[in-house]
């Protein structure tokens, strides 16, 4: 039997833990009728409510009352940070998830995702009552009360909270299974949005915190958010951030083969979906894509455990996740939009490939197999970690050769 | 050797290594390879749906990684051509079993890569075959 847990970090803990497990469930299994699809969506959303709720808890509702009233930055010199801003949107966003199930379904047995973050939302209201136990009636902290609760910064209060939502917040797969069982593609959409903005508000707060193992350590607040309404603007800025990057990483002279990889995943699905969609000019396409495919085939045995650049990661994700045929599938003028900006993307992208062009040469990284040794040894270097000179490119990386001047066809910009 | 026998001896070789992430990491190599070959061996200036499968599994690996697992590469055979949709579709859902167990002993950062490496099988397993498994 599992011994009861008993403080904050267990019961946080043990929330992610089932609120993987059901995100496994989804991708192993089917829902087995509507009812189970419906009451997995509604309790998603419950329990991101309750996150919400939570978050007010450990912020003391009394502090995040002060925010929301706009007091004068005098008296409450944090009103106006950018992480204070980026935390009362996060709480709305989370709240707001909750707004179109008020009132809970009965979670069928059958529905194992459901039951998986039903535990997850007993677990998350027993840490708020935990919490709230060292609050008095105003939500001001008693005397007593722990200093790592009564003094930690925000961003250390809400670093649990933040994590669990990173496994919930993601609509896929819920929404393939929830089409599957035969809800409605309105139902799915008002529900579980393509437009979704959650994970992006949550990778904001995470930067704008300074997790030290933020998602995005070093992303500004004060430029535009990403928007997420449009495909074809969400790929058109996403890309703009990774060239942003990439030339920030070209000034230091720096980056990871993780973070080449990356690029160059994004130029090889360029090229794909440009090829694929009939776009992409018959004359110097194949060799396009041909270099693309000798940078990756360059940068594959390399591996290297330095952190790759977390901002271009996750717009990498996003954009692949956004080219994917099925994502705009049942929209064809916006698929149509974002084929389009791809294709205007091009000139971009090949910046971006002669900046990791440069980089690529001065990298360092490679990886080393571990070789097994016996245990008993403590090895102070732990296996993987050697680094040598990477040999030199063999493969440049693409360029797209100037367009003709007299070429009615063909059009990159 | 038919695909059954295939995936039950990688299966069998996968399976002797000790920890659940070990597995997780190992599959995700295997998978990440005869995508990356499959991309590579295509008939010039084209491209496969692996382009969709490589990158998930890539990253599969960073996260690992960065959670603490150290393994040796697993031995990756040969694959038809013909074959590899079908190779890749069922390593995938082979991927999902694995990291998808639920082990308590697992220390939370290994949950989170665990947790990541399912979504991002189903997310290619869906890229590949057009379904979930």
């Amino acid at each position: 039997m599992t011994p009861p847990r008993v403080t904050y970090g267990e019961l946080m803990d043990d929330a992610r833990r089932a609120a993987h497990q059901g995100m496994n469930a989804l991708a192993r299994e089917r829902f087995p009728d509507t009812s189970g699809a419906r009451a997995t969506v509604a309790i998603r959303a419950e329990l991101l409510a309750e996150i919400g709720q939570h978050t007010v808890t450990v912020l003391g509702s009394t502090r995040v009352a002060t925010w929301r009233e706009g007091v004068p930055p005098r008296r409450c010199p944090e009103f106006r940070q950018p992480a204070v801003i980026a935390t009362l949107a996060w709480i709305d966003t989370l709240i707001d998830h909750g707004r179109p199930h008020p009132v809970s379904l009965p979670t069928p047995e059958s529905a194992v995702a459901a039951g998986h973050w039903a535990r997850s939302l007993r677990l998350v209201r027993a840490a708020t009552d935990l919490v709230a136990t060292h609050q008095d009636a105003r939500g001001a902290v008693r005397s007593g009360t722990p200093r790592d609760l009564a003094l930690a910064d925000v961003g250390g209060l809400l670093a649990s909270a933040t994590r669990l939502v990173n496994v919930i917040a993601p609509i896929e797969p819920l929404a393939v299974r929830a089409r599957q069982a035969g809800m409605t593609p309105a139902e799915v959409e008002q529900a579980l949005p393509l437009a979704d903005r959650l994970l992006q508000d949550t990778y904001a707060l995470e930067g704008a915190l300074r997790f030290p193992m933020s998602a995005v350590t070093g992303l500004p607040l004060h430029r535009a958010p990403i928007g997420t309404g449009d495909p074809a603007v969400e790929w058109r800025e996403r890309l703009d951030r990774v060239h942003a990057r990439m030339h920030r990483h070209a000034q230091r002279s720096r980056a990871s083969v993780r973070t080449l990889h990356d690029v160059a995943t994004l130029g090889l699905v360029t090229s794909h979906v440009l090829t694929s969609s009939g776009l992409r000019d018959p004359a110097t396409g194949p060799d396009l894509t041909g270099q693309w495919r000798a940078v990756l085939a360059h940068l594959a045995p390399l591996r290297s455990i330095e952190r790759h650049d977390r901002v271009i990661r996750h717009d990498t994700e996003r954009m692949l996740d956004l080219a994917r045929s099925a994502r705009t599938a049942g929209d064809p003028p916006a698929r149509g939009r974002l084929i389009r900006a791809i294709d205007a993307g091009v000139p971009t992208m090949d910046a971006c490939s002669g900046l990791a062009d440069r980089l690529l040469a001065q990298t360092t990284d490679a990886w080393i197999p571990a070789k097994p040794h016996a245990p008993y040894l403590r090895d102070l270097h732990p296996p993987g970690t050697a680094a040598r000179r990477a040999p030199p490119p063999e493969a440049q990386w693409p360029r797209m050769p100037p367009p003709p001047p007299a070429s009615p066809g063909l059009d990159c910009g | 050797m038919d695909l059954t026998t295939w995936i039950a001896t990688v299966e069998a070789d996968i399976n002797r290594r000790p920890g659940l992430a070990d597995r997780t990491w190992a599959w995700a190599y295997l998978i990440r390879a005869i995508a990356l070959n499959d991309l590579l061996a295509a008939p010039p200036g084209t491209t496969t749906d692996a382009v969709w499968v490589e990158p998930q599994m890539a990253w599969t690996m960073d996260d690992l990684v960065d959670a603490g697992v150290r393994a040796t590469a697993p031995t990756v055979p040969e694959v038809d051509a013909g074959d590899v949709r079908a190779v890749l579709t069922a390593a995938l859902r082979r991927l999902i079993l694995v990291a998808s167990a639920d082990d308590p002993r697992l220390p939370m950062p290994l949950v989170d890569a665990c947790g990541y490496a399912v979504r991002r099988a189903a997310l290619a397993h869906h890229a590949i075959s057009g379904t979930l498994p």
